[in-house]
């Protein structure tokens, strides 16, 4: 009987498989760090001490990201949107491409005593060239 | 009022998950520049459903107590949950992330022994306890639970008696591949009150495979199955203590209750499935052997502070097949912990239920990504990363 039970449950949570999958942004993200990881070739000494701060840096970059968007979902069509509307979004806009080369700058003083230099050209360079890779997976290339 | 300490748990419990909603921190440093509110904590939080059960076989050993109860069987279901309430991130000289997390845990654990000779029994096990995991950002975890719990019989009045599990656990990792943990635990899951010490070693990373031994716990080999699943071959001890009605007058002293005390040896094949949105499914099947079951008097074991005195044991149990099914939801925001390998130490040692033996499958340690099916994605998935200049 109380086998039974059991292999009903199951039953119906295996049927709920149809659903499983990452998110396509986690996916993405778990794609960027496999891509990074694999450019940018750190020390296991220096990877402990980097990653936590790349992680930091990338949860400081989301969360303004995302804040963006709550303010702004409202006008996800154009038609809805008056001047002083406009005028705001694109202040708005403005001020997060400033919050996210500032929040480099400030991480890049803290990759810096962690990671040479030079390995941070090869992280940004690995971040341009994931980007690429998406688009060019995209275009269907 | 036995029956209500139960229930003042659960509802204890169900407050806490309640107020366990604000996940945001402005931010764990306060030197940073940036005013963007980063989640507070590394840790989800996370409730399981947890069924397990073997079938009934008849009990060969011949004496008063075994003709009565004539077979044994044994199903559960468990609810439980554990969150994290406090993070504290340490400043350090060098340069690593040291921090301290502090998470609230508990289960409610229904349980229905068949002895198809007796009454049937409904035995239930509250728990509310707290974890502390400290990792210094490199090699080191610190872990340390404790557990108090309350056991009862429903279907009868029975004697209410705290009890407590803990363990005190230090992991150090070579390298990458290669960790090593000592500590020391207060368990029940051998099916009586046991301070053993913890003793455990992995080989290999918690990401992709590994083989492990963590006594009194489990050995496991654990491999990835694709991006969604992991299949882990095990051998594992699963039991507990109970509280059980003597209304079927299995102990002939006064005592209104005894204590239950069973244990088995799990060795099988576990799937975890990571479904959608933080829910992970897992099954696992085998064979339990060693099963064994002891029957003990409170009133002679009152002073006892060792292993408890049996009017009633059986170690010689037919073996069975069993089957654990589990569904786990792991929600809230938490920090990003990419490649961050102290902190999937410290996620797998809080991975465990110490007091049952079940596993949340560490569905937060992130799926390494090696699927070149980057065609897949959507153009809104990445809309975040591209600029115009990229379009070059």
């Amino acid at each position: 009987m109380n086998r039974n039970k059991y292999i009903l449950i199951l039953i119906l949570l295996l049927t709920s498989l149809g659903v499983f999958s990452q998110s396509g942004k986690d996916k993405v993200e778990s794609l960027l760090i496999g891509f990074i990881t694999k450019q940018v070739n750190l020390s296991p000494d220096e990877a402990q001490k980097f990653w936590p701060l790349y992680n930091e840096y990338l949860d400081k970059l989301s969360s303004s990201r995302r804040e963006f968007k709550k303010q702004f979902s409202k006008f996800e069509s154009e038609e809805n949107l008056s001047e002083k509307d406009a005028e705001a979004y694109i202040t708005a806009e403005i001020n997060l491409k400033q919050r996210e080369s500032e929040l480099f700058k400030e991480y890049y003083e803290k990759f810096k005593k962690v990671i040479p230099s030079k390995k941070v050209v090869r992280l940004r360079k690995a971040e341009d060239d994931f980007k690429r890779e998406l688009l060019k997976q995209l275009k269907g290339g | 009022m036995r029956q209500v300490v139960s229930v003042f748990f659960l509802k204890l419990s169900l407050l806490i998950l309640a107020g366990s909603g604000n996940t945001y921190a402005q931010s764990a440093d306060s030197s940073n520049k940036s005013q963007a509110k980063i989640p507070k904590h590394y840790f989800k939080s996370n409730v399981f459903l947890d069924g397990y059960g073997f079938g009934s076989r008849k009990i060969r050993q011949t004496d008063a107590v075994s003709e009565r109860l004539k077979e044994y069987g044994w199903s559960q279901s468990m609810l439980g949950f554990y969150f994290p309430f406090k993070t504290i991130d340490f400043k350090s000289k060098n340069e690593y992330k040291k921090n301290l997390h502090l998470l609230f845990s508990g289960s409610f654990l229904n349980a229905k022994p068949v002895f198809s000779g007796i009454a049937q029994h409904q035995l239930i096990r509250s728990s509310l306890g707290v974890r502390a995991v400290y990792s210094d950002g490199n090699k080191v975890v610190l872990y340390y639970d404790v557990h108090p719990f309350v056991a009862q019989d429903v279907s009868s009045k029975t004697t209410t008696v705290f009890r407590w599990s803990s363990s005190i656990i230090y992991s150090y990792s070579f390298n990458e591949t290669f960790t090593m943990r000592m500590g020391v635990t207060r368990t029940f899951l051998w099916g009586d009150r046991y301070h053993l010490p913890y003793v455990g070693l992995r080989i290999g990373r918690l990401d992709r495979n590994y083989f492990s031994i963590q006594f009194p716990r489990n050995i496991t080999y654990s491999f990835k199955m694709g991006q969604k699943c992991r299949g882990t071959i095990f051998m594992a001890p699963r039991g507990s203590v109970f509280t059980m009605a003597n209304n079927d007058s299995i102990y002939a002293g006064i005592d209104q209750s005894f204590i239950f005390g069973r244990s088995e040896f799990n060795s099988g094949f576990r799937l975890d499935v990571r479904l959608k949105k933080g829910f992970l499914l897992y099954l696992a099947n085998g064979f339990v052997t060693r099963k064994e079951i002891r029957f003990s008097s409170y009133q002679n074991n009152q002073n006892n502070l060792k292993i408890l005195t049996p009017f009633y044991s059986n170690p010689n149990l037919a073996g069975s097949i069993f089957i654990n099914v589990g569904l786990n939801y792991q929600f809230g925001k938490a920090r990003k912990i990419y490649n961050n390998k102290n902190i999937y130490e410290a996620i797998d040692l809080n991975s465990h239920d110490g007091l049952d033996g079940s596993s949340n499958g560490n569905a937060q340690i992130p799926v390494e990504e090696i699927s070149e099916k980057k065609h897949l994605l959507q153009v809104q998935d990445i809309s975040d990363l591209i600029e115009l200049q990229d379009l070059d």
